[in-house]
C-alpha cells in the first residue's frame, strides 16, 4: 500500500506542473491587460509612465516562457507572489483561509458518511415499506437543491424565525452546522441512493446464505456481511463527492459569510488579482489529489483485492 | 406513468422559458423606484424587487437564460463528446489512449473549481460558464461514443465474416444505436439538472450573467441585502431552480427505469 | 439413531410450483444422493431444509424433522451450522470477499462460543483434516487468492467445524477438475467414515452417486420419482426418468462396475 501512495503522490508533480502552466497560458493570453488590472488594484491612475513602469516590474515585456519560470521558481522557493490588491504574500494568505474551507468540507463529509450510510442502509432493509419510500423521497428531493439556496432556508428557519443558530460567521461550534448541512445534503443524498442499491445487490449475494448456513447471529451477518461490502461503491463515488464538496463548500462559504477559500477566489476572480489566481490554482489542485489520494487509500485499506491486486492463486 | 409526469413538467418548463416575452406581464428590467419591495398584489401577482422590478417577470425570462444555458451546454457536450468519442474510437492506438487520458484528467476534477480556474483565467459571464461546465462533463460522453465507435468497428469485422446476415448499417441500427442512444439519453437528462445547479451557483457567485439581466442565480445574490426583509425575493427563485431540477431529474430517473436493462432487472 | 427429515415440502415462484410434496430421510452414517436433471428442484430443497429458501419463493407446504419431532422456524434456524452444515457449488461466491478465511473460521466458531484461541486451533485442526498442508497460510489468505479446489476444501471444513450431525452437499464437485474431484469425494468419504455425519449429496453426476451413496432419490419436475437403495437403482431402475439418466450416463462413461 505504500508503494501505491508513492506513485500516486509522484504522479502529482507534473500534474502541478501541467495544471498551473495551462491556467498561466490562459490567464496571459485572456482578455484584459495585466499591467492595468495592477494600477486598478494598487489604486494608481493608469498613466502611460505608470503602465510603461508596471509591465517592466511584473516582467510583463518578457517572454511568456521566461514569466512562467520566474512564477515557477519563485513557487519552488514557496514564495507565490504578493496580491495585488492587498500586498500580503499569496502563500500566507491562502494558507490563512484554507483550514476554514478544509474544516467545513471536512465536515460536511463527515455528514455525508454518518447520514448517507445508515439512510441507505436502513432504506434497503425496509425496501418498498414506508421507511424505504420516505428516505427516497427526501434523497430525490436532496438531489435537486441548490445548495446556496438550502443555505437561505435554513437561516430562515433556524436563525431568523426560532434564533437557535449564528447566521454567519465562523465563530464557535454551532457555527458550522448549517454551512456543513447545505454543502452535505445533495452528496449524503446520492451516497443514501447509492448504499441502498449497493445493500440490496449484496444481500441478493451467496456468501450470504452460506454465512446463514453457518448459524452466524444476524448482527454478524449485517455488520461483517452485508455493510461491509455494500460500503464499496459508496466509498469509491467518495472520490468524486470530496470534489464536489470541496466546490460546493466555497459557494456556501459565500451564504454564511464563512471565512474560507471560495470567499477569497472569488474576491481575486472579480478583481482579477494575477498572483492570488496563480496560487490559488497551485493550492487547489495540490489540496484537491491530496484528498483523492486519501479517499483512494482508505477504499484499498477496505478491499484487500485492491491492495493484492487481485490475482486468483 | 412517470415519465409523462416527468414530460409534463418539462414541458411546462419549456414553455415558459420559450413563451416568456408573450407571457410575462412586464419587462423584466423596468425599473420603478416608487414600487420597490411590494407585496404579491394584483397588479404585481408575485411582488416587486428591491428595484422595483416585477418578480413574476424576471422569473419568467429567468427560465429562459437558465434552460437556455443548459440546451447549449447539452448541445455542446453532446457535440464534443461524440467528436472525441468517435476520433478515438475510429483511429484506435496512441490518439486513442491519449484523449482518453485527457478525458480521464476532465472527469476527476469537480465542475466548480474547474470553473473557477476557468473563469478565474478568461474571465466572467454566461459564455465561460457554459464553456466551464461544458468542459467538466463532455468527457462521460465521449467515453460513450467510443464505446459505441469501438463496438460497431468490431461489428465490421464479424460482418467481413458472416456468410449470411444483415449489412453493417442494419446492425448498426438495430442493435447497437437504440441501446446506446438510450444510454447517451439517460446520462443527458441526469446531466441536467446537475447542469441547472451549477449554472445558478455560478451566477450566484456573480460569475455568469452581469447583474441588470434576469436570471435566477442572479436574482438570488441580488436580493441577499433585503433577506430579512423580503424573503420571498430569495426563496422564489430558488423555489424555481428547485422545481426545475425537479423536472430534470424526474426525466432522468424515468427514461434509466425505462431504458436501462440493468436496473429493469433487478427492479423486483 | 440420529435422523433428519424434511417432508411434504411444497415450493413455488409465484403461481408455478417447484417442488412438489418431497419428502427425504437422512440417517448418520449414510450417504443419500439426489439426483435429477437440471432445474427439478433439488438445490431448493436442500435450502429448504434450513430455511434459506430465497425470499422470492414461497413454502407452501413441508416440515423439517428432527428425530421424528417436527420443528419450528426458530428450531430450524438453530440448526444451521450446529446441527446441519452446507457446503455449495461454486464456493468463490461463497466467501466474503473483505475478510480472511481465517476470520471466516472465527465467526463461524464464535457463535459455537469458542474464544479467539481455541477457535484457530480448531480451525487449523479442521484444514489439516481436509488435507492443507500449511493452514496458517490458509487462514492468513482471502479467498480470491485461493483455487476453486482449494475453496471447495475450506468451505467444506467451514461447514465442519461445529461438528454438526449432517452435511448438506449441493453439487459440490460441479466445476471442479477431475483430479480435484478426486480429492473432495475421497474426503467426504473419509468424513462420513471417521465422523459418522449423514450426507445428502445432490448431484448430476451418477458416477459420484455410484462412489458414495448408499440410498438415492431421482427429482424430476420438482418430484420424487424414484427412490431406493444404489445398487438396485442401478441394476434395475423403476422410472423412465431413472433410466434416461442411468442410459446417458453409460453412453458418456461406459458400463460402470460397482
Amino acid at each position: 500500500m505504500l508503494g501505491f501512495a508513492v506513485r500516486r503522490l509522484l504522479t502529482l508533480v507534473p500534474l502541478l506542473l501541467i495544471v498551473s502552466l495551462v491556467f498561466f497560458l490562459m490567464l496571459r493570453l485572456g482578455r484584459g491587460d495585466p499591467a492595468l488590472d495592477y494600477l486598478r488594484l494598487s489604486q494608481l491612475p493608469p498613466t502611460d509612465a505608470a503602465l510603461a513602469l508596471a509591465r517592466e516590474q511584473l516582467g510583463l515585456d518578457q517572454p511568456l516562457a521566461a514569466q512562467y519560470w520566474s512564477w515557477l521558481s519563485g513557487a519552488l522557493r514557496l514564495d507565490l507572489g504578493r496580491s495585488w490588491s492587498t500586498g500580503r504574500p499569496v502563500l500566507e494568505e491562502v494558507l490563512h483561509f484554507l483550514p476554514a474551507s478544509l474544516q467545513l468540507a471536512g465536515t460536511a463529509l463527515l455528514l455525508v458518511a454518518l447520514v448517507g450510510l445508515p439512510l441507505g442502509l436502513l432504506a434497503a432493509l425496509y425496501r418498498d415499506r414506508w421507511p424505504d419510500h420516505l428516505t427516497r423521497a427526501i434523497a430525490f428531493l436532496g438531489v435537486s437543491l441548490p445548495n446556496f439556496w438550502l443555505g437561505f432556508l435554513l437561516v430562515l428557519l433556524f436563525s431568523v424565525q426560532l434564533g437557535w443558530l449564528p447566521a454567519m460567521g465562523r465563530d464557535g461550534p454551532a457555527s458550522i452546522i448549517m454551512p456543513a448541512v447545505a454543502t452535505a445534503t445533495m452528496s449524503a443524498c446520492v451516497t443514501l441512493r447509492l448504499m441502498r442499491s449497493a445493500v440490496l445487490g449484496v444481500l441478493g449475494e451467496r456468501h450470504l446464505v452460506f454465512a446463514r448456513a453457518r448459524g452466524l447471529p444476524r448482527r454478524t451477518i449485517l455488520g461483517r456481511h452485508v455493510v461491509l461490502n455494500a460500503m464499496i461503491p459508496p466509498l469509491t463515488a467518495l472520490g468524486l463527492h470530496v470534489g464536489e464538496l470541496l466546490g460546493g463548500a466555497m459557494v456556501v462559504e459565500m451564504v454564511f459569510a464563512w471565512p474560507g477559500l471560495g470567499r477569497y477566489a472569488l474576491l481575486a476572480i472579480t478583481n482579477r488579482d494575477f498572483p492570488v489566481l496563480q496560487g490559488f490554482v497551485l493550492v487547489m489542485t495540490l489540496v484537491f489529489v491530496l484528498c483523492n489520494l486519501l479517499v483512494d487509500l482508505a477504499y484499498a485499506w477496505v478491499d484487500p483485492r485492491i491492495r493484492f491486486g487481485a490475482r486468483a492463486a | 406513468m412517470k415519465v409523462r409526469l416527468a414530460l409534463l413538467l418539462v414541458a411546462v418548463l419549456l414553455g415558459a422559458a420559450v413563451f416568456a416575452p408573450w407571457l410575462a406581464p412586464f419587462d423584466p428590467a423596468e425599473t420603478s423606484l416608487a414600487s420597490r419591495l411590494l407585496p404579491p398584489s394584483a397588479l404585481h401577482w408575485l411582488g416587486t424587487d428591491h428595484l422595483g422590478r416585477d418578480v413574476l417577470s424576471r422569473l419568467l425570462w429567468g427560465a429562459r437564460a437558465s434552460t437556455g444555458a443548459v440546451a447549449i451546454i447539452l448541445a455542446l457536450v453532446l457535440a464534443l463528446g461524440s467528436l472525441v468519442g468517435a476520433t478515438a474510437g475510429l483511429l484506435g492506438g496512441v490518439v486513442d489512449a491519449m484523449l482518453m487520458r485527457v478525458a480521464d484528467a476532465f472527469m476527476t476534477v469537480p465542475t466548480l473549481v474547474l470553473a473557477l480556474f476557468f473563469i478565474g483565467a478568461l474571465g466572467t459571464g454566461l459564455t465561460n460558464v457554459v464553456i466551464a461546465i461544458t468542459l467538466s462533463h463532455w468527457a462521460w460522453y465521449a467515453r460513450l461514443v467510443r464505446g459505441l465507435t469501438l463496438s460497431l468497428r468490431a461489428r465490421d469485422y464479424v460482418a467481413a465474416a458472416r456468410v449470411a446476415g444483415a449489412s453493417r448499417l442494419d446492425v448498426a441500427r438495430r442493435h447497437v444505436l437504440p441501446a446506446v442512444g438510450g444510454q447517451l439519453a439517460v446520462l443527458a437528462s441526469l446531466d441536467l439538472g446537475h447542469w441547472m445547479l451549477h449554472v445558478a451557483g455560478l451566477s450566484f457567485l456573480g460569475l455568469g450573467l452581469a447583474a441588470p439581466a434576469a436570471e435566477w442565480g442572479i436574482m438570488i445574490n441580488d436580493a441577499r441585502p433585503f433577506f430579512r426583509v423580503a424573503p420571498m425575493l430569495v426563496l422564489l427563485p430558488g423555489a424555481a431552480i428547485l422545481l426545475t431540477v425537479l423536472a430534470f431529474n424526474l426525466l432522468g430517473d424515468a427514461l434509466r427505469d425505462r431504458l436501462d436493462p440493468a436496473v429493469q432487472g433487478h427492479a423486483h | 439413531m440420529s435422523t433428519l427429515a424434511i417432508q411434504g415440502l411444497c415450493v413455488s415462484a409465484g403461481a408455478t410450483p417447484l417442488v412438489r410434496d418431497v419428502s427425504l430421510q437422512l440417517a448418520r452414517g449414510r450417504v443419500l444422493g439426489l439426483v435429477g436433471t437440471s432445474g427439478g428442484g433439488k438445490s431448493l430443497t436442500v435450502l429448504a431444509m434450513l430455511g434459506l429458501l430465497p425470499p422470492a419463493l414461497r413454502q407452501t407446504g413441508g416440515q423439517v424433522l428432527r428425530d421424528g419431532a417436527v420443528l419450528a422456524a426458530q428450531q430450524v434456524a438453530a440448526l444451521r451450522g450446529a446441527v446441519v452444515g452446507l457446503v455449495q457449488q461454486s464456493p468463490r461466491a461463497c466467501f466474503n470477499p473483505l475478510v480472511t478465511i481465517g476470520r471466516h473460521f472465527a465467526e463461524t466458531l464464535a457463535a459455537h462460543g469458542l474464544a479467539r484461541r481455541a477457535a484457530a486451533d480448531r480451525a487449523a485442526g479442521l484444514l489439516a483434516e481436509v488435507g492443507f498442508a500449511d493452514p496458517a497460510a490458509i487462514l492468513a489468505s482471502y479467498a480470491f487468492q485461493l483455487s476453486g479446489g482449494m475453496l471447495q476444501r475450506v468451505m467444506l471444513a467451514l461447514a465442519l467445524c461445529r461438528d454438526p450431525d449432517f452435511l448438506l452437499a449441493d453439487e459440490p464437485t460441479t466445476d471442479l477438475d477431475l483430479a480435484v474431484q478426486a480429492q473432495i469425494l475421497a474426503l467426504l468419504e473419509q468424513m462420513v467414515a471417521q465422523r459418522g455425519i449423514g450426507v445428502l449429496l445432490v448431484t448430476h453426476d451418477l458416477s459420484v452417486i455410484a462412489r458414495l451413496a448408499d440410498d438415492v432419490a431421482v427429482m424430476q419436475g420438482g418430484r420424487i420419482v424414484e427412490q431406493r437403495d444404489v445398487v438396485g437403482l442401478f441394476k434395475a431402475p423403476c422410472h423412465p426418468a431413472t433410466q434416461a439418466l442411468l442410459r446417458t450416463h453409460f453412453a458418456l462413461y461406459g458400463e460402470a462396475t460397482e
